[in-house]
């Protein structure tokens, strides 16, 4: 059983998009600051540190979640992937490229936590995109861009 | 803001769970998904000394579909549910609250024991626990106790579960083949707790009299509440002012809190409509459920 006391640093091992990272860490350290302080990926944003805003979505061994929302500890030996690991992906272009041409990024805030939740949910329904946004707060667009460019995506893997 | 200090455990069996529990009783909180919880401790508003890790209880992982009801372990993440009821008619009722919980990215991470355990009395998986019925299985460190939903529940974010113990699953009772559903909710955006909420079961007979009705209410006292006086509906067919009559006494017997946002009365007057919007539906899936499968 892992056990660590308040003043103590316990030593984490996590993969990040896909590399290993080995670091001495509290046990209070929100995963969000474990990725922007201590690895520098600072891609993912940091909004509300209640669950609200989204900004700060990443992928939990491949599922979109909030950083804000998990200790960097209890994510031990679990694959992390942020937007800078994204951005890799095969699906990414298409995905930025839609996100451009719809104009559903202004001061990119929401974007690495929409992207988040844009490129792992595959198979959805437009209805289902409405539900998946809610989840992302954005304050610059007013959403009809970003959603345009998701229907755009799915029309596109759909061959229409 | 940033979660005080705390000593974190992370057993890997029931049984560490449970000792640890007896050790640090009230100082210490489970951990599971995290949705309710760390949002408190990053605003300072819970400060447990410490912390139990469950994520590593497999014990806990398993929906188990029996003859008479589900189990849901306290590991079972809020989406997976979905998923699973969303393959069958029977927990419908389930899979139509759980379309109001948080967001699906936060459904991915937090459970449903989770919820139920921190008791939000406007939350949907309470009302839909005190509505569906079934059990709650709780251990601690010499054993086991099954608590009926009725009981469960005792105040605002307080349960029958003491700092000693475990909600280690929930126990779903498997509602009647031709009951009816409804679900219907007030609340400001989507995803947010509800100001006023009802979850209900209806079931009629052949010639449409109403056998069993369960009417839940959410948001609108400190723990989900079940609407009574219903007994005086069944043999009956549907009937507009009955029905009305009765939804008007559930209504005025409420007595609602009042934040700066809603006043008292405006939050009886939403859950007197989301009980006659829940209980319309639930009355009509039964019905469509009657014409569509005759002989069952
Ligand atoms: S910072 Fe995590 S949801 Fe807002
Ligand atoms: S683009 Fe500015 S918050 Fe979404």
């Amino acid at each position: 059983m892992l056990k660590v006391k308040h003043d103590e640093l316990a030593t984490l091992n996590m993969a990040v998009n896909g590399h290993y990272y080995r670091r001495a860490v509290e046990s209070r350290l929100l995963l969000v600051d474990f990725l922007r302080d201590e690895l520098g990926l600072t891609g993912t944003h940091v909004g509300c540190e209640q669950g609200i805003c989204g900004a700060c979505t990443v992928l939990i061994e491949g599922v979109p979640a909030r950083s804000c929302l998990h200790f960097a500890l209890s994510m031990k030996g679990k694959e992390i992937t942020t937007i800078e690991g994204l951005s890799e992906w095969p699906q990414f272009p298409a995905i930025a490229e839609a996100l451009s041409r719809r104009h559903g990024v202004q001061c990119g805030f929401c974007t690495p936590g929409i992207v988040a939740s844009m490129i792992t949910e595959e198979g959805v329904s437009e209805e289902e995109i409405d539900v998946l946004l809610a989840g992302h707060l954005c304050r610059c667009t007013g959403y009809v861009g970003i959603r345009q460019a998701w229907q755009d995506i799915l029309a596109k893997k759909e061959g229409k | 803001m940033k979660p005080a200090g705390f000593d974190y455990f992370r057993p890997e069996t029931l049984d560490e769970v449970l000792s640890l529990l007896d050790e640090f009783g009230a100082d210490a909180k489970i951990l599971a998904g995290g949705q309710s919880l760390v949002p408190l401790m990053n605003m300072r508003l819970a400060q447990p000394q410490v912390i139990i890790d469950i994520n590593d209880i497999a014990e806990a992982e398993d929906i188990k579909e029996g003859y008479q009801e589900l189990e849901v372990g306290a590991l079972v993440r809020q989406r997976a549910l979905s998923r699973y009821t969303g393959k069958d008619s029977t927990w419908e009722l389930l899979r139509l609250g759980l379309g109001h919980v948080g967001h699906p990215q936060t459904q991915n991470r937090g459970t449903v024991g989770g919820s139920i355990a921190h008791a939000d009395p406007s939350a949907e998986l309470p009302l839909l626990f005190l509505t569906m019925g079934g059990e709650a299985e709780i251990w601690n460190l010499h054993g086991s106790r099954k608590v009926p939903a009725e009981q469960f529940f005792q105040f605002v974010f307080s349960t029958v579960v003491q700092p000693h113990e475990f909600l280690k699953a929930i126990h779903w009772k498997r509602p009647a083949v031709q009951a009816g559903f409804g679900f219907y909710e007030f609340s400001r955006r989507r995803g947010d707790f509800a100001i006023a909420s009802a979850a209900a079961i209806v079931e009629i007979d052949r010639q449409k009299c109403l056998t069993r009705i369960r009417l839940g209410l959410g948001g609108v006292a400190s723990t989900p509440l079940l609407a009574e006086g219903v007994d005086k509906l069944y043999g009956t067919t549907w009937s507009t002012r009955e029905i009305e009559g009765w939804l008007t006494t559930v209504r005025s017997d409420l007595d609602p809190p009042e934040d700066s946002m809603v006043k008292a009365d405006f939050r009886r007057h939403l859950a007197g409509l989301a009980a006659a919007k829940a209980f319309s539906s639930a009355y009509q899936s039964a019905f469509k459920k009657w014409e569509e499968y005759p002989d069952a």
